[in-house]
């Protein structure tokens, strides 16, 4: 836990940094873990000496999670943002990330930057690398980013060598996990799926399709073959799968040079059961990353830095997609076909020809393999003998991402089972072919490249005199950013600093500017000047505090400024351009020849420009009862302005302008705060910590020019981005007179047992225009996380939670819609249906086999608030110290186990997962156990 | 040497700030812009083709792709509007007239729902527009010569005024763009809202406009190539014609009555002239003989087609020879084989279409009444509604109507194409989708002989016959000349061969007007304006009530026919004007017209 503040305090510094390496973690390798210091943006800063909003977590933290994606191990660990997990396929699982929940309506993209420079991802950065990772929050710690800084920056520095002599430090980590999923939601087997159906068609007034015999035939199961009765789960899945890591890291230095150096593998197997790797492919990630910071002090006054880092990612995939898979794996009926034939031969149906065990086993395997390295040289001067203090850095850096694809590629012939009855009158079933089987066929492609370069110059003066510290940054930032088959390069220019003053440690005063700009914008457009100022109070510092017995430390801050944000504009959307078209042209002549015509294309905004962003934060750090207990808070409010919007809705058809036409006329603010606290103690071999975190983040769209409407309840504006709309759901129905005694619901002809809606607009129909704002919005307004832990002489133990809360899911699709394309039905819904005897009780409606256009749409009945609440990281570790140790020259050997995802705890009354909904690859638990060993 | 490196450090700084500029220069690339397109001659040409693209004069949507929005907005979906009407029926899946407007269930809402509209969008039209403004405004950048680019630009001119007259048939007096509407800010958004001008006002435009236009407009494009190209004749045409409709009774309504009452004087304003004058119909009736005069004289080559031996090929040659005298402008269609003409077009699965659900387009026997004997005596029509007749006596009484009905329409019992030697039984059984032909017959105009891969017609927009009827009707109602009146008639029934008609009396000589004009124009999106501006589209059996077929059944011995209600059709006479998109109205500054 490092998000909660220390400072320089000479009485019990020491001290809470013993607490830190006891219950937080081990002390990475390098001496760099300066508690005092924080990195930021181009720089570090003294904790004491900023006014700056800013979050840390260090990479040992976040290593504690076994997991393949780096933003995974976010959850909890930095108040103000909100993790969400999409899937847990290993390569593909990335989180969703919101910093302070959403901004704008048109994009909330993070910037990300590794080591200063520009990425467009860190998530295969390996934590082992990792020395810190810092989430910059306001203002002023985001206004040398100027354009393109407003939606929050995540700063990514690695780990760096320090003197440490002629002793090299080394240290091995290995990790072994094995990963089963959290939840697979239950659906029947066929019997009940046979019996349901034919409710459901008794429902929709159809003839029934089970005859008693089959019902008859399901029930007993003793035919597999006339009767089957598949859960594809069982067919597919394996119990388990594994994860492992192991890393390698050497770091050192002397007077003149310092060195870190890492390598390490990480490997994630997916659940899929009798692959051979070879003609097919269970889901597998691989990746090795390796790293060289390297410092060399040329002379007293000029050192170099060289940082390499680089990684290479091979994942391996079945043919078809993962989300497509798992749709099939949930929701074919059991009935569908058997697995094989009785001679082992893949079943299929014309209408149903991916049999998902042929999917996987007989169509071959994709994989893409991805390279990607960072490399950068700085030198940096100490221009004493001009002023004390004053030095000048220059440096350039190269990022370069590749990627191919390598597919093997083949067809099956699947067998379609057919029922017949024998001439002897008994049932049987014979098989017909389709398809073919070819060999399989390779084929190369899915190329993706991007290649960054940075360069970046300037001027630094750090001092401290009689009770002044001065910190000053002025530098030149430029960057040039291509991708494979765009046209032109991405071009930016920033020109930045930062002013920071602090009088006698009491009074902080900084200033942080950007002019920086786009080549995205139109000439004289370009360029903007965004600055921020903060101020900050160290209260601890005054006379009337100093040796107060509760008050170690107390800080009160605040900052304004404006940001901006670039991404969201069109490229070179200042241009009007005019092209050709297919088929716009004209036909002239007896022969009818065909004039080609020129046109206008999509219309150009000359004054596109960037969103702007005035932020406001303030805040209190404090550390009371000797360092105890530490307490962060902060508020903010931020206007968001000149937001993208189209404006073509609400522009009379009559300008001839068809087309969406972009302006800067959105607006929307947001507003929230963070809460963060931890108390730490030790009593002799007993110790003991706890942290909590609190993050609430509420936005409002103000201006958003929408299509003109009716019903005001409609507007987007006035409501959260993200805000659901949907039917008012009033119940179902209970019979024909209820349906006649109710407003007409047009969307699908009613019957009992559908669900029946409020008249918003008392217009006698329900249709599109009774929807209303309905719950939450779809991103979570509050974060929570908690952070406990225990020791006792070697061992300890620390839990891990997270949640979030103020956020709805829309439950629909196929996990919903039972027999929709006959699709299996859930137990979930099968016990909750609504039937004439359980009409009080029912909570789902009447099963159906059509595409119900009442039911199955957005409404408050499917829109559900929900929190969570998880359990999402449990270690128990024990560090063996003695000496045997000593006598073999090992510093340290630590081992542990540890849980990921163990408990989840939601309200949300549904037979998945209330994240990912249980669409696509499932989210994962993992048992894992490990040790670290330091020479 | 030990502060070089400072030096360096800083000059490289303050080079690259200097050096910014350049820097974020967007690098040359084939990107296009408004000043690398009309600089040049060959790309402002294909801006006018774009022009005329847009601006369209297809008189119905040929041809439709989810990326190509040209024709949305002239004629129905999936139909001729003239399925609107007494002329025709129609069914099939993509046809929206049977769904929404024979249902009356059409209004400002679902006017342009969906990606095809019911009938018409009038924000397409403006795209044209657009493109004709930006046209007008860049030209005289352009390398032509001088009279060159005056010509081009009245070409666009005459484009605007076509899609201001598309507009003001359906909406009545309706919003004037005659510049390019920019919204680069927020300012612009206002500015972007016209409120609707009055009736008389946009006639006074679309006038001006054509006037303009006629000054720079060659009489003929030396190269024949360029068939299909804006003549001097098509803009004395478009005043003729928005000079008739603007007399005519719709719009300048003898007892100053509307057609809903209004009390908003303002609103009576937008919907027509508040007070009748009858100089409007002399108005009309010199711009018809204007249009005459030119044809005769200054063309050089317009004129009634007279071409073939025999009047039924004569007529229906007209729609076929892309080089008819006859033809002041019209426009050409690119699909054949497979495509949206040949589905919309073609009866049945005659031709072999590659295409599902054929629009069958079907001629009423509402219609089949207004047609004469070859003789110029009414044909008798005494079948009771739902007895059987023989199928000898359906052949025997359609093959004694005139010429123009043969042309039109086909028959059961007769040849697709003529000395093809296949006819065809529409009662018989089979393959072709004949069976259930809802009409007296097929629609064959415009289409005979049209086959899978053959070239497709060219879609007429303004023909010379039709000014001879305009004018016919506007002397009329000026008390003209009976002689005149006789002429203008006779000229058009003689060219097929038909008997003189003479003078009755002005409301006489009016029906007569009117039946010759169903007759000659019959499909050609005329009725459907004319039954709203002659103020009859809501009498039984036009556009209103029931619409009747003679039906063919295989029974035995002989097959037999019966006349059978096929369609009934509701109107509202608010539907003599359409309503405006209720988006446009939602903004605020678009009056909708009454009843809507």
């Amino acid at each position: 836990m490092k998000f909660n503040i220390y400072h320089k305090n000479k009485h019990n510094a020491g001290w809470l940094f013993t607490v830190t390496f006891l219950f937080a973690s081990y002390a990475p390798v390098s001496a760099q873990n300066d508690s005092t210091t924080v990195n930021i943006a181009y720089g570090k800063q003294d904790r004491e000496h900023t006014a700056a909003s800013v979050a840390v977590a260090s990479g040992e933290d976040l290593r504690k999670s076994q997991v393949s994606t780096l933003n995974n191990t976010f959850f909890g660990r930095f108040p103000g943002m909100t993790v969400i997990q999409t899937n847990g396929e290993p390569g593909y699982d990335d989180a969703s990330i919101y910093l302070r929940g959403q901004h704008s309506m048109r994009n909330n993209s993070i910037l990300f930057l590794l080591d200063g420079f520009e990425v467009n991802n860190i998530n295969q950065v390996s934590p082992e690398e990792i020395e810190s990772v810092t989430y910059l929050k306001d203002a002023v710690a985001l206004a040398v980013y100027g354009i393109s800084g407003a939606n929050g920056a995540l700063l990514v520095t690695t780990k760096r060598g320090s003197n440490t002599g002629k002793k090299v430090n080394i240290s091995l980590k290995a990790r072994y996990g094995i990963q089963t999923p959290t939840h697979l939601p239950k659906f029947e087997g066929s019997y009940n799926y046979a019996r349901y159906y034919n409710e459901a068609l008794q429902n929709d007034g159809l003839p029934l399709l089970y005859t008693d015999k089959d019902l008859e035939g399901y029930r007993t199961g003793n035919d597999p073959y006339y009767y089957p009765d598949v859960n594809w789960y069982d067919e597919i899945l394996k119990s388990t799968s594994n994860i492992q890591d192991y890393t390698l890291s050497l770091s050192g230095g002397n007077n003149y040079s310092r060195y870190y150096v890492m390598g390490g593998f990480m490997g994630s197997d997916g659940l899929y059961d009798h692959t051979d790797g070879k003609n097919n492919s269970n889901i597998n990630f691989q990746r090795i990353n390796f790293r060289a910071n390297v410092d060399i002090d040329v002379t007293k006054r000029l050192s170099v830095a060289l940082n390499l880092g680089g990684r290479i990612e091979d994942r391996m995939f079945p043919n078809t997609a993962t989300a497509t898979f798992w749709q099939h794996i949930a929701t074919y009926a059991p009935n569908l076909y058997p697995v094989r034939t009785p001679s082992g031969q893949i079943t299929g149906t014309a209408n149903y020809p991916d049999n998902p065990v042929g999917s996987l086993l007989y169509e071959g395997y994709g994989s893409r393999h991805t390279r990607d390295v960072q490399a950068s040289i700085t030198a940096r001067e100490k221009l004493d003998f001009i002023t004390e203090g004053l030095g000048a850095f220059a440096s350039v850096s190269m990022n370069s991402n590749y990627m191919n694809g390598y597919n093997k590629t083949k067809t099956y012939s699947y067998y379609e089972p057919l029922r017949t009855v024998s001439s002897a009158g008994n049932d049987s079933v014979y098989y017909i072919q389709r398809g073919a089987d070819t060999d399989l066929t390779i084929s190369t492609g899915n190329d993706a490249e991007q290649d960054r370069m940075d360069v970046m110059a300037g001027v630094e003066y750090k001092r401290s005199f009689n009770g002044h510290d001065l910190d000053l940054l002025l530098m030149y930032r430029q960057e040039k950013y291509s991708i494979l088959g765009e046209q032109s390069l991405y071009g930016k220019q920033n020109l930045l600093g930062r002013l920071g003053y602090t009088f006698r440690r009491k009074y902080i005063v900084e200033f942080s500017f950007s002019y920086s700009g786009t080549d995205n914008y139109e000439k004289g457009h370009r360029f903007g000047f965004f600055p921020a100022l903060s101020l900050g109070w160290v209260v601890s510092n005054e006379h009337f505090l100093s040796g107060n017995r509760y008050i170690d430390f107390l800080k009160l801050r605040g900052s304004a400024g404006l940001l901006g944000n670039d991404k969201g504009s069109g490229r070179f959307a200042y241009n009007q351009y005019w092209g050709p078209a297919s088929s716009q042209g004209y036909y002239f002549g007896t022969g009818v020849t065909y004039y080609e015509a020129l046109v206008q294309l999509a219309l150009a905004n000359p004054h596109f420009t960037w969103e702007k962003s005035q932020l406001y934060n303030a805040g209190v750090e404090s550390e009371l009862f000797n360092g105890r207990l530490s307490l962060t808070a902060d508020v903010f409010y931020e206007n968001r302005y000149d937001i993208p919007v189209n404006v073509s809705n609400t522009l009379p058809g009559f300008s001839g302008i068809n087309f969406s036409s972009m302006l800067n006329k959105g607006e929307a603010n947001n507003k929230g705060l963070e809460l963060s606290a931890m108390y730490r103690d030790r009593t002799g071999d007993f110790g003991y910590f706890a942290g909590v975190s609190y993050s609430f983040a509420r936005n409002k769209i103000i201006k958003s020019y929408e299509t003109p409407r009716g019903e005001e309840a409609r507007y987007t504006q006035g409501k959260p981005i993200g805000q659901r709309f949907g039917l008012e759901a009033v119940g179902f129905f209970k019979d024909n007179t209820d349906i006649e005694n109710s407003p007409v619901h047009t969307f699908y002809p009613v019957r009992p047992g559908d669900l029946k809606y409020k008249d918003q607009n008392g217009d006698g129909f329900i249709d599109a225009n009774d929807e209303v704002a309905i719950r939450n919005p779809s991103v979570p307004e509050i974060s929570y996380a908690a952070n406990l832990g225990v020791s006792w002489k070697g061992f300890d133990v620390e839990l891990l939670f997270d949640g979030n809360s103020n956020r709805s899911v829309y439950l629909n699709g196929y996990m919903f819609w039972p027999f929709i394309n006959d699709y299996n039905i859930s137990t979930w819904a099968a016990e909750r249906r609504w039937t004439p005897e359980n009409h009080a009780n029912a909570a789902f409606p009447r099963l159906t086999t059509q595409s119900n256009a009442n039911n199955y749409r957005s409404s408050d009945f499917w829109v559900r608030n929900i929190s969570i609440l998880r359990l999402r990281n449990a270690e128990l570790g024990y560090n063996i110290s003695g000496d045997l140790l000593r006598r073999l020259k090992i510093e340290r050997v630590r081992v542990y186990l540890s849980v990921l995802n163990p408990f989840t705890f939601s309200n949300l009354d549904a037979d998945v997962d209330p994240e990912t909904l249980s669409v696509g690859y499932p989210v994962l638990r993992t048992y894992s156990t490990g040790i670290v060993l330091d020479f | 040497m030990k502060h070089l490196i400072a030096v360096v450090f800083l000059t490289v700084l303050f080079a690259m700030i200097s050096c910014e500029d350049s820097f974020l220069e967007k690098p040359v690339s084939s990107d296009l812009t408004v000043d690398s397109v009309f600089v040049s001659k060959i790309r402002t040409e294909q801006f006018l083709w774009n022009v005329y693209s847009t601006a369209s004069i297809y008189e119905f949507n040929h041809f439709w792709s989810s990326t190509d929005n040209r024709f949305y907005h002239y004629g129905a979906s999936g139909s001729l509007v003239s399925v609107a009407t007494d002329e025709l029926e129609v069914e099939g899946t993509y046809p929206a007239i049977p769904k929404y407007i024979h249902t009356g269930t059409w209004n400002a809402e679902n006017i342009d729902n969906g990606s095809w509209g019911i009938e018409f969008m009038s924000h397409v039209c403006y795209a044209g527009i657009r493109n004709a403004n930006i046209f007008i405004e860049n030209v005289d950048k352009s390398p032509f010569p001088e009279e060159e680019k005056k010509s081009m630009k009245a070409e666009a001119i005459f484009l605007r005024a076509l899609m201001h007259f598309d507009l003001m048939q359906r909406l009545g007096g309706i919003s004037i763009v005659d510049h390019v509407l920019s919204v680069s800010s927020a300012d612009d958004i206002e500015g972007v809202k016209i409120p609707r001008s009055t009736y008389s006002e946009t006639v006074d435009f679309i006038v001006r406009e054509c006037d303009e236009a006629a000054e720079h407009l060659p009489n003929v494009y030396e190269d024949n190539r360029y068939l299909g190209r804006i003549v001097k004749g098509a803009a004395l045409a478009l005043k003729a014609r928005v000079l008739l409709y603007a007399a005519s009774p719709l719009f300048n309504s003898p007892d100053g009555s509307t057609y809903v009452p209004v009390s908003d004087p303002e609103l009576r304003k937008l919907i027509g002239y508040p007070d009748y004058d009858k100089n409007r119909w002399q108005l009309a009736a010199e711009a018809s003989k204007a249009v005459l005069d030119w044809a005769s004289g200054e063309s050089g080559w317009c004129k009634l087609y007279d071409g073939q031996s025999n009047p039924v090929d004569r007529y229906e040659e007209i729609f076929i020879d892309h080089a008819c005298p006859e033809v002041i402008l019209s426009a050409g269609l690119a699909q054949t084989a497979g495509g949206y003409f040949c589905l919309f077009m073609l009866p049945g699965q005659i031709i072999p279409q590659g295409q599902n659900n054929p629009s069958n387009h079907a001629v009423t026997f509402n219609f089949t009444k207004l047609y004469q004997k070859a003789d110029g005596t009414d044909q008798t029509w005494d079948e009771t509604e739902g007895a059987e007749y023989p199928y000898s006596q359906y052949r025997q009484k359609l093959g004694e109507l005139e010429p123009r009905f043969q042309a039109s329409v086909f028959q059961s019992g007769t040849e697709w194409s003529r000395g093809s030697g296949t006819v065809y039984h529409f009662y018989e059984t089979n393959t072709l989708q004949l069976k259930d032909v809802r009409g007296v017959g097929f629609m064959r105009k415009f289409v005979k002989g049209v086959r899978s891969g053959s070239t497709a017609p060219r879609w007429i927009t303004f023909r010379l016959a039709e000014f001879h009827l305009n004018y016919a009707e506007a002397l009329n109602e000026i008390d003209g000349s009976p002689a005149e009146i006789e002429w203008a008639i006779n000229r058009i029934r003689r060219r097929v061969e038909m008997p003189d008609v003479s003078y009755a009396g002005q409301d006489a000589t009016r029906e007569i007007i009117r039946r010759e004009r169903g007759v000659e124009l019959a499909f050609e999106q005329h009725r459907f304006f004319d039954l709203r501006r002659w103020k009859t589209a809501g009498q039984e059996g036009l556009m209103k009530g029931t619409i009747y077929t003679l039906k063919l059944y295989d029974t035995k011995p002989e097959p037999t026919y019966r006349l059978e209600e096929i369609s009934n059709r509701v109107w509202d006479d608010k539907m003599y004007l359409y309503p405006f998109r209720q988006q446009e109205v939602s903004l605020g500054y678009i009056t909708q017209n009454p009843g809507w």
